[in-house]
């Protein structure tokens, strides 16, 4: 007798579920028989696959490539585990190994059956003198079918000078092509007209919901924890979901697994230690990673001796790793993450204090196992967890506030490399997500308030497939499709109080409330002109189910993140790129022109009316709208080289209608910067001394124009705005410069130093953080003024010290 | 906002920007209001470009003269008729019921639990509105503890005891008034009954704010010994909070970390902007003792 599905609960859970992923599942199917037929014609072939290291911590590498000497189109690119697999006709071979910042390496083959080979790369810097191979695969951005992703390495964010000596890789990235920053010195990005809560941040899998420390002046990523970066502004592959503009993936550094080695650094704002090596050599490597702010620490003694006794700010995070290579076949890393920022204010004559704590914490268990030389199996348990809690105090009044969101997720992954034409993958990810949008109990005296509690539940989905396919020489096809659902369940309350009688409707635990689910085909395609130049092509159609509504144009501590729910619809969007890839000078040059356009719907915005309220729910405030963006990015690179850097230039149009704001008018979104020009620039003088510098120019963010002004009868001044976002005053551009030096650059033994010596904003551009009137009564007149508010108006220069040993 | 501390004050440094903003439209300013137990008032001004020189202690240019308002209750109707005064630190006019009108008892005097129509035809102009007065809340207590801020040692802090309904939906607004002094709202004059829902609760009552003189913030807030003081809470209803509510945030909030707030008015017609507000009166006094 068969059992059947008799749960309500369960059966509604699936049953969305079920359609779409039939739909993938077809295509699975459809892929599979079309490499049996392929298959079956070819001649004999074996597998050559491995792990790609750093020669000297073990450390994997990345996105290296491996690829033949004689035929540079056969080859393939590590994974994010440094896994390589390449399908070879049997006999002799010579492969190359390369990747930037490493000395390429030869190998001669004889391939007869299956061969597992683990290669370690050399780094150049270790090399008496400079040896540059332009090999023929530094083409990899002409020859991929991917557009719109840029990877950078910890080393290359290293080179960029840094604000205040802090190495920061939010505030790198916003010197890509693409990508902006809101206002200076903050780490939050907007991708190619999209919000900063659109981006998916994943560190080693795990989603960190809020990327800032100190309002975003500080990204919670520690550059020394970290091995990659990889942003994605468009054509995103099915493998990734749940944000509609861009994903930002980092991984961290697994440890060195040859010997102890530990790196620091002192800056004017903070210090860092890390501290890595192997537990069991070239088997088991730990990393611990920490950094601390101290600025106001530093300033204790004084304000202790003010009535603001008591007041302090400070930041904090540990990253941690410990991995485990069990066999060739399995491995094991455990990740986390743990950062809060803590801000402590008291007035003592007012009875007054403050105790802010917020931070993100994520951990994953990564299990890597290898099926054969073709399969890749990856499968991650992943916590993630983000919380705001403000405690405040004043006379007979106290108040706690909480918010915060926590997920409990597991993830799998399965890489396929079927054949030299075909590298597939298949995987899903299932969220349980616990969002506390609001939480506040106080109270008056004796009294007690109210508690309020807003919690909200969900589950949410995905199953992908996506195919490489490398159809011919010139054409090369990757294809995707995920299927993502998303359910709001219970406990859920909401009252309703439309038409003048009250509604209330009730939900039990784990009932369903909501679901919605939906298809999301991904398409990328590479069309080679000849050698050194290609076409790309490239849809994706992506859903977004959480959300973070601000209506304000920065990354905030008390941004709150909601779910989709029964009044709330998943953000989509979709987007449409072409591009033009060509290199010059034997790859030493790289250039590009990338075209896009992008549709967005059931966008959320508070109303023009909304005030922020203790306890309120939120969704009731929101504005739903739709919104277009188009623009084209220029990009130059020199990637090779003592000199090596890049330009970009940005051109965005954005987009919003929605009906409560503007008078249900167009209006530009809060962070559009039309023009957007970034440079970076690296010259490595020699061994001893490296210099650096960026230099940024963005129009203008708009702001909204105070019209007029009127006066109550109790003398208040009420402003009446124009339309939204339709001033701006003053471009923004500023340069930054770099200088590194390393007084004894071959030192083998004991501690290395490095100086870093920086100037943020050289020339002391008077650039406008924020716009705010004053309007103010004197004498029987008005006296209104408009003010600019530059935070950095003169050159911050630092100078910090980095140790490794 | 708070936080902003460590990073920015470094070496922030701010300017004054002279962009030529666009003007707005002309627009007639409505201030009306009736409260329970007393007769409507509006007051009609004007609105002044934000970079104008509009002096509104000049009367006659600043303020609406010779309009047309008719106040009503569905089943009477008053007009209002305009009235100077200069007892405030402007020479204001406003409109209210006729004093015959008045004495003799046949204007319109705000009830609770009625409903109020406004009608204005002023220089071409037809604007309109209606509110609601909310059943007021009765305060139970007023009592007083003295208080010392650095070297001013004569301070006093007033608190009210008030019992919110045991039904959410429930707005106010406050006053107070000092001596003969004017009646003046609080600096954040509006609250409603989210947190404070069917409570019985103290809570503190700030001193109201005369935004025509410079407001000394390190004292705000509080009473001194002597004073004799009267608390003014009023019942309204949800469109009336929602203006002060957004007028209140309106200047305050424009800044790097937040949007701007858009008033929310209930003044229907081109035009015109403002308020039509219902008031449930309750008062309750104390004498707060020299020392």
């Amino acid at each position: 007798m068969s059992r059947k599905i008799s749960n309500p609960i369960f059966k509604s859970f699936i049953q969305p579920f079920t359609k779409p992923f039939v739909n993938s599942l077809r295509v699975v199917f459809f892929f599979v028989l079309l490499f049996l037929s392929i298959s079956s014609f070819a001649q004999e072939k074996f597998t050559l696959s491995g792990f790609i290291n750093d020669n000297d911590s073990g450390e994997s590498l990345i996105g290296a490539v491996v690829y033949l000497k004689s035929n540079p189109q056969k080859g393939c690119s590590s994974n994010s585990f440094g896994f390589y697999s390449l399908t070879l006709e049997a006999g002799q071979h010579v492969i190359l190994i390369s990747y930037l910042g490493y000395q390429n390496q030869e190998l001669s083959i004889d391939l007869n059956a299956d061969q597992e080979l683990n290669i370690d790369l050399l780094p150049t810097e270790l090399t008496a003198e400079e040896v540059i191979v332009v090999d023929q695969r530094t083409d990899e951005n002409v020859n991929d079918a991917k557009m719109g992703t840029i990877e950078l390495s910890a080393e290359k964010i290293k080179s960029i000078p840094a604000f205040m000596g802090e190495v920061d890789i939010l505030k790198s990235i916003q010197l890509l092509p693409g990508v902006q920053s809101v206002s200076e010195g903050t780490g939050g990005f907007y991708v190619r007209g999209g919000g900063a809560n659109q981006n998916l941040m994943l560190l080693d899998d795990a989603i960190v919901y809020n990327g800032g420390h100190l309002l975003g002046f500080f990204s919670v990523f520690n550059a020394d924890a970290i091995k990659n970066t990889k942003l994605i502004k468009g054509g995103m592959p099915a493998e990734y979901g749940g944000r509609i503009s861009s994903v930002l993936d980092i991984s961290m550094k697994n440890g060195n697994n040859k010997r102890l080695e530990v790196d620091g650094g002192l800056g004017f704002i903070s210090s860092r230690l890390t501290i890595q090596g192997p537990l069991k050599k070239e088997k088991c490597s730990f990393l611990v990673s920490g950094r601390r702010t101290y600025l106001l620490d530093l300033a204790q003694p004084y304000i202790n001796k003010t009535e603001y006794a008591g007041t302090n700010y400070y930041f904090y995070d540990i990253n941690a790793k410990l991995n485990y290579i069990i066999s060739q076949k399995d491995r094991l890393y455990l990740s986390g993450y743990f950062g809060r920022d803590v801000f402590d204010y008291s007035s003592a004559e007012r009875g007054f204090s403050l105790q802010i704590p917020w931070g993100n914490a994520t951990a994953s268990l990564r299990w890597n196992h290898l099926f054969n030389e073709k399969m890749f199996l990856n499968t991650t348990l992943i916590f993630n967890d983000y919380n705001f809690e403000f405690f405040g105090q004043q006379e007979e009044f106290d108040f706690t506030l909480f918010s915060g969101i926590r997920d409990y997720s597991i993830k799998t992954d399965l890489d396929i490399y079927a054949s030299a034409r075909h590298k597939l993958k298949i995987g899903g990810q299932y969220f349980y997500h616990i969002f506390t949008p609001n939480r506040s109990v106080g109270n008056l005296g004796d009294t007690e308030l109210d508690e309020i509690l807003f919690k909200r539940y969900a589950h949410e989905a995905a199953v992908y497939v996506q195919d490489e396919f490398n159809i011919s020489e010139k054409l090369l096809i990757e294809f995707g499709l995920r299927a993502s659902m998303f359910q709001q369940v219970g406990p859920y309350e909401r009252t309703s109080f439309e038409g003048g009688s009250i509604d209330t409707l009730k939900y039990e635990k784990l009932e369903p409330v909501k679901t919605y689910s939906g298809l999301e085909p991904r398409l990328n395609l590479r069309y080679k002109l000849d050698k050194t130049s290609s076409l790309k092509g490239s849809i994706s159609s992506n859903k977004q189910y959480v959300h973070l509504v601000s209506n304000s144009a920065s990354t905030l501590p008390t941004d709150v993140w909601v779910p989709s729910t029964d009044l709330v619809k998943p953000q989509q969007g979709i987007q449409y790129a072409l591009g033009y890839f060509k290199n010059f000078d034997n790859n030493k040059y790289e250039s590009s022109i990338e075209v896009f356009y992008r549709k967005l719907k059931d966008q959320i915005d508070y109303s023009d009316v909304y005030v922020p309220e203790l306890g309120e729910e939120l969704e009731l405030n929101f504005d739903f709208g739709k919104g277009r963006v188009y623009g084209f990015e220029l990009f130059f690179k020199k990637a090779i080289g003592d000199l090596n850097g890049w330009i970009g230039y940005t051109y965005t149009n954005t987009q919003n209608t929605f009906q409560k704001i503007n008078n249900g008018l167009p209006f530009v979104t809060n962070y559009d910067r039309p023009h957007d020009l970034a440079a970076a620039l690296n010259y490595d003088i020699n061994d001893k001394w490296q210099i650096g510098a960026a230099f940024v120019f963005a129009s203008d963010k708009p702001f909204t124009p105070a019209e007029s002004i009127f006066i109550t009868t109790d003398g208040r001044i009420g402003t009446i705005y124009g339309e939204r976002n339709t001033v701006r005053i003053k471009d923004y551009h500023r340069l930054d410069f770099t200088v590194n030096w390393t007084p004894k650059p071959n030192k083998k033994k004991g501690v290395k130093s490095t100086f870093n010596f920086s100037a943020f904003n050289v020339y002391g551009r008077k650039n406008y953080f924020f716009y705010y009137y004053d309007p103010q009564v004197f004498e029987g007149n008005f006296d209104n003024k408009m003010y600019g508010v530059s935070i950095f108006p003169t050159i911050v220069p630092s100078i910090s010290w980095n140790f490794s040993y | 906002m708070l936080f902003l501390l460590a990073a920015g004050i470094l070496s922030s440094c701010e300017e004054e920007v002279n962009y030529a903003l666009p003007a707005g439209e002309d627009l007639i300013i409505v201030e009306g209001r009736i409260e329970e137990g007393y007769p409507p008032f509006v007051v009609l001004t004007r609105n002044s470009p934000f970079y104008g020189n509009t002096n509104f202690s000049e009367a006659d240019s600043f303020f609406v003269s010779n309009a047309e308002i008719f106040v009503s209750d569905g089943e009477r109707t008053s007009q209002l008729f305009e009235y100077q005064i200069d007892s405030l630190s402007v020479n204001a006019k406003l409109y209210s019921v006729s004093l015959e009108e008045y004495l003799s008892g046949e204007s319109i005097i705000g009830e609770a639990g009625k409903h109020y129509s406004l009608n204005i035809n002023a220089e071409g102009k037809n604007l309109s509105s209606t509110t609601y007065i909310p059943r007021s809340i009765p305060m139970d207590s007023i009592w007083f503890r003295r208080d010392t801020i650095g070297e001013v040692d004569s301070l006093a802090r007033v608190f009210v005891t008030m019992t919110d309904p045991d039904s959410i939906g429930n707005f106010y607004r406050y006053f107070s008034q000092v001596d003969q002094l004017p009646m003046w709202p609080g600096y954040n004059s509006v609250f409603d009954d989210r947190i404070i829902n069917g409570k019985v609760f103290p809570t503190p009552i700030d001193k109201g704010v005369n935004r025509f003189e410079e407001i000394d913030f390190e004292l705000f807030g509080y009473f001194s010994l002597g004073d004799s003081v009267t608390v003014r809470l009023s019942a309204i209803d949800e469109r009336t909070y929602d203006y002060w509510n957004t007028l209140e945030a309106n200047n305050s909030n424009a800044g790097p970390f937040a949007g701007i707030t858009v008033i929310d008015d209930n003044i229907e017609g081109q035009g015109g902007f403002g308020i039509w507000g219902g008031y449930g009166v309750q008062e309750i006094s104390i004498i707060i003792p020299e020392d």
